[in-house]
C-alpha cells in the first residue's frame, strides 16, 4: 500500500500538507488541497482513522422517528415542511439524518430503543404520535427532541407552538369579530396537540362564555377526508354553525370542498378557519384564514435542542419551548 | 471510550452461511508427542531449553488430544459448532519433514477427519502452525531456501490425501511469529536472534506459501486455499504528518510486511526505512510465486496499537502510546472496534480478497468455582469483537466466517499452561473438559443463528 510519503512525492508538497489536506485543516491553499486529494484518489491511499476518532465515539447522525400507518406519512404538508428546515439547520451544525422505519420484519420483536441503540445514532427527534415504544427511550440517555409534541425524560427537550392559547385566542377573535356559533373540527384525538387544541377551544368559548354544541365539535382527523366527513355532520344538524374552526388547514380544506358541493359559500354562509398555514392555505379559493405556526422556528429550535442535548452530554438540562402563533386574516372569514 | 457489544438484533447483517467455528493447533493440544513415529519438532527442542518456558512445560501431553479427539469433537458438537480450525502436524505424517511417509500419521489424521465427518464438523487445516520438522532446522531451518521447497512437497502430498474431503486449507499461520518471535526477538522456536535471518525467514515461509497454492491449483481441487496473518490495527497518535508516518511504519512492521508481498506482489516503499535492509533471499520471481491469487486471507486479531513519532526511539522511530486500560491476562490491550477498523482498511486497501477471521479470543484468569468458571470478562471481549463484526459487514466487508480461539485451554507456548484462552477449561490433572460460561454463551448465540 503507498504510503502517506509516497503521496507527498506525488504531489510535490511536504507530508505535513498531506496530512493538512486529508483531516480538512483550513491551513492550506485550495488549490494544493484539491491537487493532493487527486493524488490521494489516483494511488489509492486510505488515510487511518487517528487514535482522536477512538475517544469520540460519535456518529454525527440523527435518527428521525415518526411513527405513521396513515399512508400520508412525510407527505403530510407540515410535517414535510418542518422537517426540512430542521434537517438544512442540523445539517449545518455537522449532522445527518436518518430515517427510522416502522417496526418491520427483520426488526419486529426489536423494541425502538434497542434499534437506536444498535444503529448508533447520537440523538432521535421525533415526529407525531408518541407511543408505548417511546417511554424505554425517554428513560435512557439517548438525546430525544419532540417536535410538535411534549417528552419528558432525563435527556429529552420538545418544541411546540402554544397550541391550547392559539385556538383559545382565536375563539376570542372570532366572538369579538361578531360570530355567534362555532363549530370545532378537531384532530385525532390519541395526539397531545390535538389535545391541546381542543382545550382551547372550550376554554375560550368559557372565557366568552358561550356554551358549547356539542353537535357542532367534529372529527377532522388532520386530514382531507376527515374534513370531508365533519362538512358532511355539520350538514346534517339541524341548524349550522356560521364559523368552523379546525385544528389543521387539511382539515379546514375537505371542508371546503365539500360546502362547495353542497352550494354553501364560504365566507358568506359559514367561514372557516385552519390552523398550521401550509402553503396550500394560501392556494385555495378563497385562501383559507389560519393559525400560523413558526414552522421555522419549530425546526430550528429542534435542532439547536438536539444539539444542546448532545453536547452538553450528562449537564444538558431537560428543555421545553413553547413557541407563538399567529392569526393571518384572509379570505374564508367576513371582516372581523 | 465507547464500547458496543453484542445485541441480538445484529444478527440481521450475518449472511445465512456465515461460518462460526473454533480454533486450535497441533502443538498446543495433541500431546502424545512420541507415538506412532511422530518426528520431534522446533518446538520439542526449544521447550527442552533452560528458561524459555515461563512454567518449565512443554507441549508432550498438552490436552491428550491425540487419544481424547473423539471425545472433544462430541463436545463441540453438543455445543453446536459445525466448524473446526486445526492443524496438521507435519512431523507426524513427514517424520523428517521430507523423504517417508509415516503410514501411522496419515491413519491418524485419516480418522480425525472420519470423526469429524461423524460429529458434523466441517475442517479447516492449516497446514503449519510453528512445528517444524527438527531435521529441517538442523539443516537451516526456514533460513534455508529449500525449507520452502521441502514445505510445498509436504502440501502438495497433503492435498492428494486431503484434498478431496477437506474444502479449505491455510497454508500457514501467523508467519510474523515464525519471523520476528522466533528468530527476531527469540521467544519462540527456533529462539533465534538474528536480525538478517529474520528477513530471509519470512520471506522464505511466503514463498512456501506461494509454492503451496501453485500445488493446490495445478492438483485441481474445487475448495479454497488462503493464509492466516496475525493482524495489530493501528492508529496514529494524532493527525500530525509525522504520527501518521510513524503509525504507517508501524503498520508495514505488523501487517504490511507480510501482506503486501502476498496481496500486491511487493514490498512496500518504507521496508528498508523499518527494517533497515530488504531480505537478502530474495530471487527474480519469487514476488510472483508469493502473490498468487489466494481465495481468502485468514485474520488473527487480538489487540490494537496507538503510536507517535519518536525521534530517539530505536523502533522505527516509533514510541507507543496505546491506553492500558483495558486488557487481557496477557497485557494485550482491548479494543473491538480495532476490528472492525481492521477489516474495513483491509477491504479499503487490498480489495475484494474474502476474510475470515481464523482467531481471536483473549486469555483471562480463569477460575474453577464448583463445575462452572465464570469468565464474564472473556463474553464481555468476544460480545465488543462479534459488534465489531456485525458493523463491518454493514459497511460491506466481505467476512465469510469467524472461529474462536481457542477450544479449549492450551500450551500456550512460552507462557506453558499459565495463560488460559480456551472456551472449555482443562483440569490437567485429570484431563477433564468443563465449559466456560463463555462456552454456553457462544453455543447460545450459534443456536440462535440456527433458527
Amino acid at each position: 500500500m503507498p504510503s502517506i510519503r509516497d503521496v507527498a512525492e506525488r504531489a510535490g508538497v511536504s507530508i505535513t500538507a498531506v496530512s493538512r489536506a486529508l483531516n480538512d485543516y483550513p491551513d492550506i491553499n485550495a488549490d494544493t488541497k484539491a491537487r493532493i486529494l487527486r493524488v490521494v484518489e489516483e494511488m489509492r491511499y486510505y488515510p487511518k482513522a487517528s487514535a482522536r476518532s477512538l475517544v469520540m465515539n460519535k456518529s454525527n447522525i440523527i435518527g428521525v422517528y415518526y411513527p405513521t400507518r396513515d399512508g400520508i406519512g412525510f407527505q403530510q404538508p407540515f410535517i414535510g415542511t418542518m422537517l426540512d428546515i430542521f434537517k438544512d439547520e442540523i445539517g449545518k451544525l455537522g449532522y445527518d439524518l436518518m430515517i427510522l422505519g416502522n417496526s418491520t420484519a427483520p426488526f419486529d420483536s426489536f423494541s425502538l430503543f434497542e434499534r437506536v441503540k444498535h444503529r448508533e445514532v447520537d440523538g432521535v427527534v421525533l415526529l407525531g404520535k408518541t407511543d408505548e415504544t417511546i417511554k424505554q427511550l425517554a428513560e435512557s440517555n439517548v438525546p430525544l427532541v419532540g417536535i410538535d409534541h411534549f417528552v419528558t425524560g432525563p435527556r429529552c427537550g420538545s418544541v411546540t407552538s402554544e397550541n391550547r392559547r392559539a385556538v383559545h385566542d382565536a375563539v376570542e377573535r372570532l366572538v369579538r369579530g361578531g360570530y355567534q356559533r362555532i363549530a370545532f373540527a378537531h384532530g385525532p384525538l390519541d395526539l397531545p396537540v390535538a389535545v391541546e387544541r381542543l382545550q382551547g377551544f372550550y376554554s375560550g368559548m368559557a372565557a366568552m362564555g358561550r356554551a358549547v354544541e356539542r353537535a357542532w365539535v367534529v372529527d377532522g382527523s388532520f386530514s382531507l377526508e376527515g374534513g370531508v366527513a365533519s362538512a358532511k355532520a355539520l350538514l346534517a344538524c339541524a341548524s349550522m354553525p356560521d364559523v368552523v374552526l379546525c385544528a389543521a388547514d387539511i382539515t379546514a380544506i375537505g371542508i371546503m370542498q365539500e360546502f362547495f358541493r353542497s352550494g354553501i359559500s364560504i365566507p358568506d354562509d359559514v367561514s372557516l378557519v385552519g390552523f398550521d398555514d401550509i402553503a396550500a392555505a394560501s392556494y385555495v379559493y378563497p385562501p383559507l384564514t389560519t393559525i400560523r405556526q413558526d414552522v421555522n422556528g419549530l425546526g430550528k429550535r429542534a435542532a439547536q435542542m438536539m444539539v444542546d442535548l448532545i453536547e452538553g452530554g450528562s449537564d444538558a438540562f431537560p428543555m421545553h419551548y413553547v413557541l407563538p402563533t399567529e392569526f393571518i386574516v384572509r379570505n374564508s372569514t367576513r371582516n372581523m | 471510550m465507547g464500547i458496543t457489544l453484542w445485541d441480538d438484533m445484529m444478527k440481521v447483517n450475518f449472511p445465512k452461511d456465515f461460518v462460526w467455528g473454533v480454533a486450535s493447533s497441533s502443538y498446543q493440544i495433541e500431546g502424545g508427542v512420541n507415538k506412532d513415529g511422530r518426528g520431534s519438532t522446533i518446538w520439542d527442542d526449544f521447550c527442552a531449553m533452560p528458561g524459555v518456558i515461563a512454567d518449565g512445560s512443554d507441549g508432550a501431553v498438552a490436552c491428550d488430544h491425540y487419544h481424547r479427539y473423539r471425545e472433544d469433537f462430541a463436545l463441540m458438537q453438543s455445543m453446536g459448532i459445525k466448524h473446526y480450525r486445526f492443524s496438521l502436524a507435519w512431523s507426524r505424517l513427514y517424520p523428517d519433514g521430507d523423504g517417508e511417509l509415516n503410514q501411522a500419521g496419515l491413519t491418524f489424521y485419516t480418522r480425525l477427519l472420519d470423526a469429524l465427518d461423524e460429529y458434523g464438523i466441517e475442517p479447516m487445516v492449516t497446514l503449519y502452525h510453528w512445528d517444524l520438522p527438527s531435521a529441517l532446522q538442523a539443516r537451516g531451518g526456514w533460513a534455508n531456501r529449500e525449507t520452502a521447497y521441502a514445505f510445498a512437497r509436504y502440501a502438495k502430498a497433503v492435498f492428494a490425501f486431503f484434498g478431496h474431503r477437506v474444502r479449505r486449507f491455510i497454508t500457514h499461520n501467523e508467519p510474523w511469529c515464525t519471523a520476528y518471535l522466533g528468530h527476531g526477538i527469540g521467544i519462540h522456536a527456533p529462539g533465534i536472534r538474528n536480525h538478517a535471518q529474520m528477513l530471509d525467514v519470512a520471506h522464505h515461509l511466503m514463498l512456501s506459501h506461494g509454492l503451496a497454492v501453485q500445488a493446490y491449483r495445478a492438483a485441481g481441487f474445487a475448495g479454497e486455499i488462503g493464509i492466516t496473518l496475525n493482524l495489530n490495527q493501528v492508529y496514529p497518535e494524532t493527525e500530525r504528518a509525522e504520527d501518521i508516518l510513524a503509525a504507517e511504519r508501524i503498520g508495514v512492521f505488523h501487517n504490511g510486511w507480510f501482506l503486501d508481498p502476498i496481496l500486491k506482489g511487493s514490498y512496500s516503499s518504507l521496508f528498508g526505512e523499518v527494517f533497515g535492509k530488504m531480505p537478502a533471499a530474495i530471487q527474480e520471481g519469487d514476488l510472483e510465486v508469493i502473490a498468487q491469487p489466494i481465495d481468502f486471507l485468514g485474520i488473527n486479531y487480538y489487540s490494537y496499537s496507538v503510536v507517535a513519532h519518536d525521534e530517539n526511539s530505536a523502533h522505527a522511530k516509533t514510541r507507543n502510546v496505546t491506553p492500558h486500560d483495558r486488557v487481557t491476562d496477557m497485557d494485550w490491550p482491548i479494543l473491538g472496534q480495532g476490528l472492525r477498523d481492521l477489516l474495513i482498511d483491509l477491504h479499503q486497501t487490498y480489495g475484494k480478497v474474502p476474510l475470515y477471521i481464523t482467531e481471536n479470543g483473549c486469555a483471562q484468569i480463569d477460575r474453577l468455582e464448583g463445575d462452572r468458571v465464570h469468565d464474564i470478562s472473556r463474553i464481555n471481549y468476544l460480545s465488543e469483537h462479534f459488534a465489531a463484526l456485525s458493523d463491518a459487514l454493514l459497511q460491506g466487508v466481505p467476512l465469510l466466517g469467524y472461529y474462536a480461539w481457542t477450544f479449549m485451554d492450551n500450551f500456550e507456548w512460552g507462557y506453558g499452561y499459565t495463560k488460559t484462552f480456551g472456551l472449555v477449561y482443562v483440569d490437567w490433572a485429570t484431563q477433564t473438559r468443563i465449559p466456560k460460561d463463555s462456552a454456553f454463551w457462544y453455543a447460545e448465540l450459534l443456536r440462535s443463528f440456527d433458527h
